[in-house]
């Protein structure tokens, strides 16, 4: 029979088990019932589940259930809005007593390319990314190449995130490819390209010059890590 | 059989020489008279020439008032993004709040921003193709409106998480959408083409919008004094409210027929079925 780890939502005597925890946070993500997934994390904290033990065994794999439902298309943009509230209501309950344990933190530059304006999904992403450790640096809408490359050489980021809806504005991000590649930057500073335009048209991804998408919000986390551990040269954080 | 009795006679399920074809053909009205994007959608003179020049092109069964929802936000004190390669957006909403909202005169529909502008542009159109053409207008659903005002993630935090204020935004911004659509009526459109995407299942759960949204949007349907065809928006359309279709089709004694196809689909419907004609919009912009 395998251990069990001490203090986890899997061997705590009265908390539910692990994956019925997880269920129950997925169940209110998907009804829209923030106050649900409030309780629940307060019950497995008042059972003794440490923070950061809330946030691994508990909100990671929920927000990884709720992308395999969306890449289904059986959940919604509502439900995926009130996922990314539910993650950051859980950090910002768990994070302050995580303490030395706390996420990788390393920095992600993202923001909305010049002459896009459709935030919501940059902004779900973002939720998403400091849930999973990510030290975000969110520039807004109608953001300049030179913004983006600027400020993640400013803060050290070895990825940025360049969202647009539409085709019009994506075609904009070829602009930051070429900024990139003009300041020598190629290699190791990853362009991340998302929005809907590109879960219509995946060729774009490379016709803008990127290097990866991911579908959904929930894949925000893995793809940022593999650009991070290619830019860098080592382990993903 | 010309393009309104076909269009007329898809709406009343009545037998038509061939399938309507339309797609969102504004701005590339611009583009065949030379008019940059600015002024296509800030001056009546251009929309028109513009309309007239898809239509001497291409040839549709539909010609569109002036599709601009940024004009929407700009009424309600938003900011609008102009570019010359695409419609204008809203740059960024007026209003933070709800209460900000409640606080603010309504939009007139005759008077305020670029609203006079759109309504002056439908007088024009109706009075040329009156009854030879269809002339539609695109206006928000119901549900959708308040993201106009607010932005999406405004409206969408208000309708997830604070039931009464969503109650007060729906009542507000409802009053603009019966408004709205009927000057544009009153102006001489055929109908009112909704694009309600928040009943989308992309957008919201079925039952979210069954319970918050969907008494509004048969409410709002009810006061609106002509046809309207709901529009998918781009997404699957969750619960086509039947319902709130049915209380249209009460007040304009039309039968609503609603579909929802994406443009991958929309060849072969096009080639399957010439005896159930049905109306059908493609996207060429996302205002």
């Amino acid at each position: 029979m395998p251990r069990q780890r001490r203090g986890s939502l899997v061997n705590s005597p009265t908390a539910p088990n692990a994956r019925t925890s997880t269920s129950r946070l997925l169940d209110a993500m998907i009804n829209t019932d923030r106050a649900a997934a409030a309780s629940l994390v307060e019950q497995a904290m008042a059972e003794g589940i440490p923070p950061d033990r809330v946030i691994t065994d508990l909100l990671d794999p929920a927000l990884t259930r709720l992308g395999r439902l969306w890449g289904q298309e059986t959940v919604s943009l509502a439900q995926t809005f009130v996922a990314a509230k539910i993650a950051e209501d859980i950090l910002l309950r768990c994070l302050p007593e995580v303490g030395a344990a706390a996420p990788h933190n390393d920095p992600v530059v993202l923001g909305n390319i010049e002459d896009d304006f459709h935030s919501l999904g940059r902004r779900i992403v973002g939720s998403f990314l400091r849930a999973a450790g990510w030290d975000v640096h969110d520039l807004g809408n109608d953001v300049l190449a030179e913004d983006f490359v600027n400020k993640a050489v400013e803060v050290g980021a070895s990825v940025i995130g360049a969202s647009a809806m539409m085709q019009t504005t994506a075609l904009n991000i070829r602009k930051l490819r070429d900024r990139i590649d003009a300041r020598g930057l190629n290699g190791r500073l990853k362009l991340a390209v998302g929005g809907a335009v590109f879960n219509w048209r995946p060729d774009l991804v490379a016709e803008v010059g990127g290097d990866g998408t991911t579908t959904n919000a929930s894949g925000a986390d893995a793809l940022l890590r593999r650009l991070h551990a290619e830019a860098t040269g080592g382990a993903a954080p | 059989m010309n393009a309104y009795e076909r269009v007329m006679n898809t709406l009343q399920g009545l037998p038509t020489d061939r399938v309507p074809v339309f797609a969102v053909l504004g701005a590339y009205g611009g583009k065949l008279t030379g008019t940059d994007l600015r002024t296509l959608y800030s001056n009546a003179d251009a929309w028109v020439a513009g309309q007239h020049a898809v239509q001497q092109a291409v040839g549709m069964d539909l010609v569109l008032a002036t599709f601009d929802y940024s004009a929407i936000a700009e009424a309600f004190g938003g900011q609008v993004a102009w570019s010359d390669r695409q419609a204008p957006n809203v740059k960024s909403p007026g209003l933070r709040d709800v209460d900000a909202a409640l606080a603010m005169p309504m939009p007139d529909p005759n008077r305020t921003a670029r609203l006079p502008v759109i309504l002056a542009a439908t007088r024009r159109l109706a009075e040329t193709y009156r009854e030879r053409v269809p002339l539609f207008a695109a206006v928000p659903g119901p549900g959708a409106l308040p993201s106009m005002v607010l932005g999406l993630e405004g409206w969408m935090e208000t309708l997830l998480f604070d039931p009464p204020a969503t109650l007060q935004m729906l009542e507000w911004t409802g009053r603009f959408f019966v408004d709205w659509s009927n000057a544009l009526l009153e102006a001489g459109a055929t109908g009112i083409i909704v694009t309600e995407s928040i009943a989308s299942a992309e957008m919201t759960p079925r039952r979210l919008f069954a319970e918050r949204l969907l008494p509004h949007v048969r409410a709002m349907f009810s006061r609106v004094k002509g046809p309207m065809l709901f529009h998918h928006g781009g997404g699957r359309l969750a619960p086509v409210p039947a319902a709130a279709l049915a209380d249209c089709a009460a007040y304009t004694g039309l039968p609503c027929r609603v579909e929802s196809v994406g443009l991958d689909h929309l060849l072969a419907l096009l080639l399957e079925a010439e005896s159930s004609a049905t109306v059908r919009a493609g996207q060429e912009e996302s205002p």
